[in-house]
């Protein structure tokens, strides 16, 4: 949702996407967005742990253990926040 | 030596004196390693013999001792008193289900839809004994093994919140056990099943809450079962989309499986 | 007991449920037929949409919601200048089309139960189904027009 307004506003131009930046910082904006971070944080966890149940990873006779998927998913997971985080901030400056 | 006791409050329902559940309080004797059960054959056997209960092998195999102990769904042979810490403990027929007295509980909604999803080896064609068995691998019995540990005690339809507001789901004994069988090497019926499984009140009734599987006694999962079945089928309707060919190998009679 | 089958093997639907009390209507044997796909659909929805959100979801929300508010992006990094020029790349379009729309069927599909289950309204299946899915495909609009007008 959150991107949903900014993409909105970047379409408005540049006063309407700077606007929406300086709404992101007030700080009941980002008390709120500490609350979403650690629900979706939450839901990530939660989320891995499950699929850890359902994901039958067959490797010939053996079967992947469900930590060890777990920890792959998880490490997936960091590996592509940090490619994302790479592409928004660093990338083409 | 004074004897030490617990006390047991124990639902009854009983039609011909009343239509109303009620409870009644007992004092057991309790020795080391007792379990529920064994305190109520104490009840039935010493202090009230109208007391009404199912059970047999009370040793975890055969699923009839199936009660809420405390609210929990239990089996009552596997239960230790040493467990509890406070008094009374309280011991009422399986939730979800009707009551037919006492704490038996009328099993038939589960018994149909078991029988719907067919839980047995279908063949296309039948072979002939003079042919010999299926052969199976050590590899493809291990495929639904862990699925074929079910006893029926139903303890995971008392534990499922979908079952007990919803009570046409089929639930997750009965799609375990269908997976069972689709997963078996010498099956050939998982079309038929699909039919029954792939209903509103069939797998997509289910929500992934996941108590089943841990009141589960055998350490089943039928929660991972319902979830495998969930993906297995939506890939097989995509896939059919692209590629409307039966994939999977089929062995017969005599033959070592591809 | 039935005798084992010989020549055509596996039993119908209906033998099957001769034996059964349980009440099977015509017309709820017709939905079988027609119902199943759509669930799984919403399913498989809610499947990828759970993926899409457990992975990307909790990055972009530490982005926006968290880092640029306390100074820790480096000056300019979400400039007007810079944003629009990343996102008018397709790949970037493509890629947050995806981020914001699957989510949403995820959500809706989650919520409807929640309405059904913790909620515990039961009646109505066909108006809740309408209203959550139909608000994802309503989230799906906008979110393409707008790509389209960046």
């Amino acid at each position: 949702m959150l991107l949903l307004l900014l993409l909105f506003a970047l379409s408005q131009g540049r006063p309407a996407y700077e606007a929406f930046l300086r709404w992101l910082q007030l700080p009941a904006i980002v008390a709120v967005s500490g609350v979403i971070l650690m629900a979706t944080v939450y839901h990530t966890a939660t989320w891995f742990r499950l699929t850890s149940h359902i994901l039958v990873v067959r490797l010939g006779r053996r079967v992947v253990p469900r930590g060890v998927v777990t920890f792959g998913l998880v490490t997936l997971w960091l590996a592509l926040s940090a490619a994302v985080a790479y592409f928004t901030i660093w990338f083409a400056r | 030596m004074a004897e030490e006791t617990m006390t047991l409050r124990v639902a009854r329902y009983r039609p011909e004196h009343g239509p109303d559940q009620y409870f009644d309080e007992f004092e057991v004797p309790v020795r080391e390693d007792m379990v529920v059960l064994d305190a109520l054959n104490h009840i039935k056997d010493d202090l009230d013999g109208s007391l009404t209960y199912r059970w047999s092998c009370r040793m975890g195999v055969c699923g009839s001792c199936g009660m809420m102990v405390n609210g929990v769904p239990r089996l009552t042979c596997s239960t230790f008193l040493r467990e509890f810490d406070s008094e009374p403990i309280v011991v009422e027929p399986l939730e979800n289900f009707p009551v037919i007295r006492d704490l038996v509980i009328d099993m038939s909604d589960f018994l149909e839809k078991l029988k719907e999803v067919k839980p047995w080896v279908i063949r296309e064609k039948e072979g002939l004994v003079e042919e010999g068995e299926y052969l199976q691998t050590p590899e493809e019995v291990d495929t639904y093994k862990q699925f074929s540990m079910c006893i029926n005690c139903m303890l995971c339809y008392s534990a499922c919140p979908v079952y007990g507001q919803d009570p046409e789901f089929l639930g997750p004994a009965v799609i375990a056990l269908a997976r069972r069988y689709d997963l078996d090497s010498r099956d050939q019926g998982r079309s038929q099943r699909d039919e029954v499984l792939g209903v509103d009140w069939g797998i997509w009734d289910c929500t992934f809450v996941g108590e089943c599987s841990v009141v589960c006694p055998k350490d089943v999962d039928p929660a991972a079962a319902i979830q495998r079945t969930k993906v297995s089928t939506t890939t097989r309707e995509m896939l059919s989309l692209v590629w409307p060919f039966e994939t999977r190998p089929r062995s017969t009679p005599g033959e070592a499986p591809r | 007991m039935r005798e084992r089958p010989t020549e055509t093997g596996g039993l119908s639907l209906d033998e099957v449920l001769v034996d059964s009390e349980r009440e099977i209507t015509e017309e709820k044997r017709d939905l079988y037929l027609i119902l199943p796909s759509r669930e799984l659909v919403f399913w498989a929805l809610f499947s990828a949409g759970g993926m899409v959100a457990a992975f990307l979801i909790p990055i972009n929300v530490a982005i926006l919601g968290i880092a640029l508010a306390v100074g820790w992006l480096p000056e300019d990094a979400l400039s007007f200048e810079r944003v629009l020029e990343l996102v008018r790349h397709p790949l970037a379009k493509v890629y947050l089309g995806i981020l914001v729309v699957m989510p949403l069927y995820h959500w809706a599909h989650r919520f409807r139960f929640a309405v059904h289950h913790q909620v515990g309204i039961h009646g109505w299946k066909r108006l809740v189904a309408t209203l959550c899915y139909g608000t994802a495909v309503v989230g799906t609009a906008l979110t393409v027009w707008v790509l389209l007008r960046i």
